[in-house]
């Protein structure tokens, strides 16, 4: 049987035999107009994305796939499997990537032995008679220097007397109907269950595959002959299709003679992307405890698949009538599936994890924000010390999780009031001797034991800590007396200790709007920008999460958040407006 | 010590560098420029290769042209394992032979079409193109059943064999010859496989691949 799929703006096209797609290796694909890198990540995923890095165009298919990311070879951007979006940047190591940066995905899915892709927006899945519910074996591709018009007059031609290629023992080839496109099956005397359906796979206007199918009810238990005898069927035809003396069989109208190009704008895919302010829903897909006081969320997409996240970000989950909170993924760079999170129930603060312990069921819907990153994790580090206390586990184990992929060297130390404290404990030990777990120590012992532990970094070593701000405090405090650069030192505050201070009155300049705004006292930054219908984005409003921040142009800023770094504090081009006041009559910011 | 004359950007020399580097032999490196002063042409050049030809190795003496040759050479002296060059074996030898055969059609082809692209050589490209590309079908069929057999290689045999190094190079190469890969899915994945061998080194325009 002969199916033409020609217009991929239209319909599922096979663009590649499932056995193409080894582990670890990039498969080199083509429809008119749009070459596509081709990849199945380790947890069989199969990934189609256009072949062009975001960065300066180059093909992905000469980068490389490790299991989990695509790396481009020129400038080593990586991309997540499944969602396409830059994990990391190594020109950029102390940065996360923009959301937006995300390449163009296409949708895949593997059927009859072949892997198929779209343009369109949903079509209707192919679904062949003769290969429904049959066991299948693809013959090898054959690439044919000819339009597809032309490939399928031919093999229509040439079907009608395929036995002349017949196997060795007289094959019977029935032809049960034919027409424009397609021509219909054909038996074999000696298997007479098989048969074979053959795909033309368009690649440019004067190049072709021919994508051939065996089925039949039973394993094929010998493939072997029959594919070396239709490889070389095929080789034939292709050589008499590129022949100089087969004009006939010619396209009359070559559509390289049309002026315009074949590629069309498709719609956007269905997967979710966004600038951070969007909000998407999920459904918590599982929830169990994980520790005292701790639940782990599983949270999957309800329609397409989650955005991108990288090590260190966090989502905001927001619940009607409720402050956003703020939950840090436990993601590894190969689990895109779904977004892991631990909570832990907070007696004080807003209720979204009294809420989320005591009502959220299995299935219910959630809203959360796009991943953010204000914890990025340098993948350029010779040796890395990941330092977490309690719940602060959660962005530590998704760096880990990102470094032991990726074969850099790192140590976890995980500080626990007990056993029962110890979320997410099998994935921890899973890092064996790269991890430590420092259980039921005082606050002097945890300042010894941190001691300790920075007493051993060199220079080079990149710290990143989270945890309860007492202990944040203490390792800084702890770095500065050891010598430790603040620039090695990387943490991450849930929540802000300070007693925020509103005592002061002043003025904002908003130089892109052209407005000035009075701040009285009692009222944050934030709060008088929102109340003038200037949009910028927030979250926690007490300091800690950072989405809020934006550059200040002159003034001098008093800064009482912890998101912001103590550099970046003293530099004076940055402000968190939900918490931070000024000095001066006056802050001119740059929205 | 083993001396070579090298040039960076020979496919031909490339395979003996990486070779070398596989055994883990030490050798000097004579760089002869091949472009834009054709040194290979020069007088003094050509006292060693009457041909004006690279590679040619000079070990303790013994003068050595022709790249399939020198691998061959290098093989049987220095290769204590046989995998690379399994010289007591009749079909093996032969099978080898065969593809060292075709590496040189492929200098023929692929290597002339590139150094007509990017040295500016005065070759019927389209010709070099059209041999190039024919090869490459003949491989990718040969290798896609390889792989139907469960086997890695060229030629038969868990190992890989001097058929790896001899071919590998202008195959990695094709596409500065102007000569796609994109429809050779099984030589793509056979020189992922090859550059994960023990030992790879790249060249300009060969990339690492993936671990």
């Amino acid at each position: 049987m002969l199916y033409l799929n020609g217009d991929a703006s239209k319909e599922w096209i096979p663009v590649a035999s499932g056995t193409d797609l080894v582990p670890r290796h990039v498969f080199h694909g083509r429809l008119p107009g749009q070459e596509l890198a081709i990849w199945r990540a380790d947890d069989g995923f199969v990934n189609i994305w256009q072949n062009r890095c975001l960065h300066r165009g180059v093909r992905l298919t000469i980068g490389t796939n490790d299991g989990a990311q695509l790396r481009c070879q020129y400038h080593g951007w990586c991309y997540a499997n499944r969602t396409g979006s830059c994990t990391y940047i190594p020109a950029h190591p102390g940065d996360s990537p923009a959301p937006t940066l995300t390449n163009r995905t296409f949708p895949s899915i593997e059927k009859y032995g072949l892997v198929w892709t779209t343009l369109a927006d949903q079509p209707p899945v192919p679904a062949i008679e003769a290969l429904e519910n049959h066991v299948t074996v693809p013959l090898r591709a054959v690439s044919v220097n000819a339009s597809m018009q032309t490939v399928c007059n031919q093999l229509q031609h040439r079907a009608k007397r395929f036995d002349e290629f017949g196997p060795a023992n007289d094959s019977q080839i029935e032809v049960m109907s034919s027409g424009p496109m397609h021509v219909e099956v054909r038996q074999f005397a000696d298997l007479p269950d098989a048969s074979l359906t053959f795909f033309i796979q368009p690649v440019d206007e004067d190049r072709s595959v021919i994508r051939g199918v065996l089925s039949g009810d039973q394993a094929l238990a010998e493939p072997l002959p029959l594919l070396r005898f239709f490889s070389s069927a095929l080789n034939e035809m292709r050589d008499h299709i590129e022949s100089d003396g087969l004009t006939v069989f010619r396209d009359t109208e070559k559509i390289s003679d049309c002026p315009g190009k074949i590629t069309k704008p498709v719609k956007p895919s269905n997967y979710l992307r966004a600038p951070s302010t969007q909000m998407l829903k999920v459904r918590v897909s599982k929830k169990r405890q994980e520790a005292y006081g701790v639940v782990a969320l599983e949270l999957s997409p309800i329609k397409g698949m989650l955005p991108g996240a990288q090590p260190g970000a966090h989502i905001d989950i927001c619940l009607p009538g409720k402050h956003a909170a703020q939950y840090s993924l436990v993601n590894g760079p190969a689990e895109t599936g779904r977004y892991l999170i631990g909570v832990k129930r907070e007696e004080a603060g807003g209720g979204v994890s009294r809420h989320i312990h005591d009502e959220l069921q299995q299935g219910d819907e959630v809203e959360i924000s796009f991943p953010k990153n204000r914890f990025p994790l340098r993948r350029d580090a010779v040796n890395t010390v990941l330092i977490a206390g309690g719940i602060g586990i959660t962005p530590i184990l998704s760096m880990a999780k990102t470094l032991s992929h990726v074969n850099l060297d790192f140590v976890l130390h995980y500080f626990v009031r007990s056993e029962g404290h110890t979320a997410f404990a099998s994935e921890v030990s899973a890092f064996e001797q790269n991890a430590n777990l420092h259980v039921g120590l005082s606050v002097g012992h945890t300042q010894d034991q941190v001691s300790e532990i920075l007493e051993k970094c060199d220079p080079t070593t990149q710290i990143y800590v989270c945890g309860p701000p007492p202990m944040l405090d203490m390792v800084q405090c702890v770095s500065k007396e050891q010598g430790i650069s603040e620039k090695m030192v990387h943490t991450e505050y849930f929540e802000n200790p300070n007693t925020i201070d509103l005592g002061i009155a002043f003025r904002v300049v908003l130089s892109r709007s052209n407005k000035v705004l009075a701040i009285p006292q009692g009222k944050t930054i934030l709060q008088v920008l929102q109340e003038n219908d200037i949009d910028v984005p927030s979250s926690c409003e007490q300091g800690a999460c950072g989405t809020c921040v934006v550059k200040v142009l002159l003034g001098n800023p008093v800064h009482q958040d912890v998101c912001l770094t103590e550099i970046e504090k003293q530099q004076g081009n940055w402000i968190a407006t939900c918490v931070s006041r000024s000095s001066s009559d006056e802050l001119i910011l740059d929205i | 010590m083993l001396k070579l004359y090298d040039y960076e950007l020979s496919g031909n020399c490339f395979k003996i560098r990486w070779f070398l580097n596989i055994l883990g032999i030490e050798y000097e490196s004579v760089a002869v420029e091949f472009y834009p002063s054709k040194e290979h042409k020069s007088a003094w050049f050509k006292e060693i290769n009457p041909l004006g030809q690279l590679p040619v190795i000079d070990d303790d003496d013994f003068r050595l042209r022709d790249a399939q040759a020198i691998l061959v050479y290098i093989a049987t002296k220095y290769d204590s394992s046989g995998n690379w060059y399994p010289s007591h074996d009749a079909s093996q030898t032969g099978e080898i032979a065969q593809w060292l055969s075709f590496a040189d059609s492929l200098t023929a082809t692929i290597s002339s079409a590139r150094l007509a692209t990017t040295f500016f050589f005065d070759f019927d490209l389209e010709k070099c193109q059209t041999g190039g590309h024919e090869l490459l079908r003949i491989l990718d069929e040969h290798l896609w059943f390889q792989e139907q057999q469960q086997l890695e290689w060229i030629c038969r045999g868990r190992h890989p064999s001097l058929a790896e190094i001899a071919c590998f190079p202008y195959v990695a190469l094709s596409e500065e010859g102007g000569i796609s890969r994109q429809e050779f899915a099984a030589v793509r994945r056979w020189t992922d496989r090859v550059k994960r061998i023990p030992g790879f080194i790249g060249m300009p325009g060969i990339f690492p691949a993936g671990s």
